[in-house]
């Protein structure tokens, strides 16, 4: 390697790096993305309501309680 | 954490579930709205989020009520797996007992259920049903509030990221955030904008401006929300050693198609009990299609490596036995890990967000890479936006007041839930004018301090909460004065008061004016030396117009100074 190569990488100022997946079509890429996700996810499995009042005209009908989860955040689609 | 630990340790168990499903209706209720910071719809809804918070055990929780609105159990933590499942059976029998309105029924609380009982709340003497339907024509506010939404012109990037186990495979824990992780973030529209300009100022191979990798590397992480190496809501030290991204035209073939990849570094750490390290070495690839200003789609997937150390400590039980996680909620569990990661990103156009003609306007400036100023911590950038009431935040205010573990807990609870809150606020105040933004903030600063007031109230000690007006008051200064309480208690006389009034009104005019100058310059930190200097002079007129008695005691009221780096 030239010393002026190694240098650079040393400080890390190297060029730009060597395309990896160079060969990957964009259809191979999102199949490959979309397959970290599992089929299933366990806490999407509870239909949660999110207006109140729905969830009231709900319990009336079906003569149940009402479990609140009461949180920051959005459990449902975010990191929480 | 809260959130994050119930779903993990509660909400994904198959038993818990299927009961739930079978025997209850689920409701999901932002903390914002149950703790009275966001506005309610209506009455009727306004009055189920005051139940709420009048009988709540903290500002997240679980709560069960009945078919008319009534406040039956609060609980907050189990004390293990079987006890999450008797809680149900409870909840089912008082529902049973109580199924709607007939007389007052009082909450019933458990900071550990079913061996943590606080004292009950009574209801109201006279409840009433909650009605079960908003006015005619009017929709829910909290349907819109319920999931993350990208604001108009972003491109919306939806995150999944997975542990790999020792054979490089994909781990198969996707319930636990440590080893799987979805995500949302928003990529703005300027942002994009400088892309396509970095794209299109040279042939070839370009790099990316250093904001698209930033704003990918800060959503890279395993683990819960409190753990973020960069950016962390709960603040500590965070560093991108390195970020770079570099794009290539494919080819002729596929106009506005782009191959990208790029390397970043970071790091993160937070001292002290609940703190926690976190490093991210990942690789990126994909590609980018740009239509116009815009970027309309994106795909990237990174791999690499994670190491993890989440110390919260580990609690144990009497007998010597760690606390199951379901009596951790609040906290979350320690986490100590270091492993193979793969990351991927797939962003859309939010709907509604047509692309421009390219070139129509300048990109946006970016800083230098790597000479980007810190941003302030959210505690500290909240002190500045909603006022010094918010500086129960800080670390050092929290040094000072000697609040317990406990009461931190609490604090950083409110303080994730308000600066989310005050994030979405700004989105969707920011593309107003200032004569129509303005008027929404201050009654935004006057909700948000009413609400962290009340909470306040009821976590502090009486010798922290003077202490903390002490604080309050030294940041204020003798503007402090204009306020009725701190006048009545130095006795103003109504000739002071009427001049204290007027010298404030004055203050606003000069500040407002030289806000109208740096706005017409350009220059806004421009203003910060004259602004410090009008101050100064205004509370020097205020102070003219004490009496040497209402001197004594202003100084009484400050109490020993605590500098704060604001």
């Amino acid at each position: 390697m030239a010393t002026g190569a190694l240098v650079a990488l040393v400080l890390g100022v190297a060029g730009p790096p060597t395309p990896a997946g160079a060969g990957k079509t964009p259809e191979a890429l999102k199949a490959e993305i979309e397959a970290l996700k599992p089929a299933q996810q366990a806490w999407r499995a509870i239909p949660w309501k999110n207006c109140p009042l729905d969830a009231l005209k709900e319990a009336r009908a079906k003569r149940r309680p009402v479990l609140t989860w009461v949180f920051l955040g959005n459990p449902a689609d975010e990191r929480c | 954490v809260f959130a994050g630990a119930a779903r993990e340790a509660v909400f994904s168990r198959p038993e818990v579930i299927r009961r739930i499903n079978a025997e209850f209706v689920p409701l999901a209720v932002r903390a914002t709205m149950a703790n009275l910071i966001d506005p309610a719809g209506d009455e009727a809804e306004g009055r189920l989020y005051q139940r709420l918070k009048r009988t709540q055990v903290a500002p997240q929780g679980i709560c069960v009520l009945n078919s008319d609105g009534q406040v039956l159990d609060w609980v907050e933590t189990f004390e293990n797996d079987a006890s999450v499942l008797a809680f149900l059976d409870y909840a089912v029998q008082r529902f049973r007992e109580h199924p709607a309105v007939t007389a007052p029924v009082a909450a019933r609380r458990y900071m550990r259920y079913p061996t943590g009982r606080l004292p009950d709340v009574p209801d109201d003497p006279n409840p009433a049903a909650i009605a079960a339907n908003h006015p005619a024509g009017q929709p829910c506010p909290a349907l819109s509030r319920a999931h993350a939404a990208a604001p108009p012109g972003a491109l919306a990037a939806a995150l999944v990221g997975r542990s790999l186990d020792a054979g490089g495979q994909l781990s198969t824990d996707t319930v636990n955030q440590e080893h799987y992780v979805e995500d949302q973030f928003a990529i703005p529209a300027d942002l994009q904008r400088a892309v396509v300009a970095a794209v299109d100022a040279a042939s070839g191979r370009v790099r990316l401006p250093e904001g698209f990798g930033a704003l990918c590397a800060t959503y890279a992480f395993l683990g819960h929300i409190d753990v973020r190496p960069l950016d962390n809501p709960r603040g500590g030290s965070g560093e991108r050693k390195r970020c770079e991204f570099w794009a290539e035209p494919v080819g002729a073939a596929s106009p506005g198609l782009l191959r990208i990849e790029g390397q970043t570094e970071v790091t993160g750490d937070l001292a002290g009990a609940g703190g926690h390290h976190h490093q991210v070495q990942l690789a990126w690839e994909g590609f980018l299609t740009l239509d116009g200003n815009r970027i309309t789609r994106l795909l990237l997937a990174a791999r690499g490596t994670e190491a993890l150390k989440y110390d919260r400590g580990q609690p144990l039980t009497p007998a010597g036995q760690p606390l199951p996680e379901v009596a951790l909620l609040p906290g979350g569990r320690p986490v100590n890990q270091e492993c193979g990661v793969h990351y991927g990103i797939i962003g859309t156009p939010v709907p509604g967000s047509a692309p421009e003609a390219r070139a129509q306007e300048p990109p946006a400036a970016q800083p230098p890479a790597g000479n980007s100023p810190p941003a302030p911590e959210p505690a500290r950038q909240l002190v500045g936006m909603l006022g010094p009431q918010f500086s129960i935040f800080l670390p050092e205010v929290q040094k000072e007041l000697k609040l317990t573990a406990e009461q931190k807990q609490s604090l950083q609870e409110m303080l994730n839930g308000a600066g989310q809150g005050f994030a979405q606020f700004m989105q969707t105040v920011a593309p107003l004018p200032p004569d129509q933004r303005e008027p929404k903030l201050q009654q935004f600063r006057q909700e948000a301090n009413r609400a962290v007031g009340a909470a306040l109230g009821q976590l502090l000690k009486p010798e922290q909460h003077q202490r903390l007006r002490q604080i309050v008051l030294q940041q204020e200064g003798l503007f402090a004065v204009g306020n009725p309480e701190v006048g009545g208690e130095l006795k103003l006389t109504e000739d002071q008061q009427r001049r204290v009034t007027a010298l404030m009104e004055e203050t606003q005019k000069r500040f407002q004016a030289l806000q109208e100058k740096a706005q017409a310059a350009k220059d806004p930190a421009a203003i910060h030396q004259e602004a410090a200097r009008i101050r100064k002079e205004q509370e020097g007129k205020i102070e003219e117009l004490l009496t040497t008695t209402q001197r004594a005691r202003w100084k009484e009221m400050l109490g020993p100074p605590l500098p704060l780096k604001l």
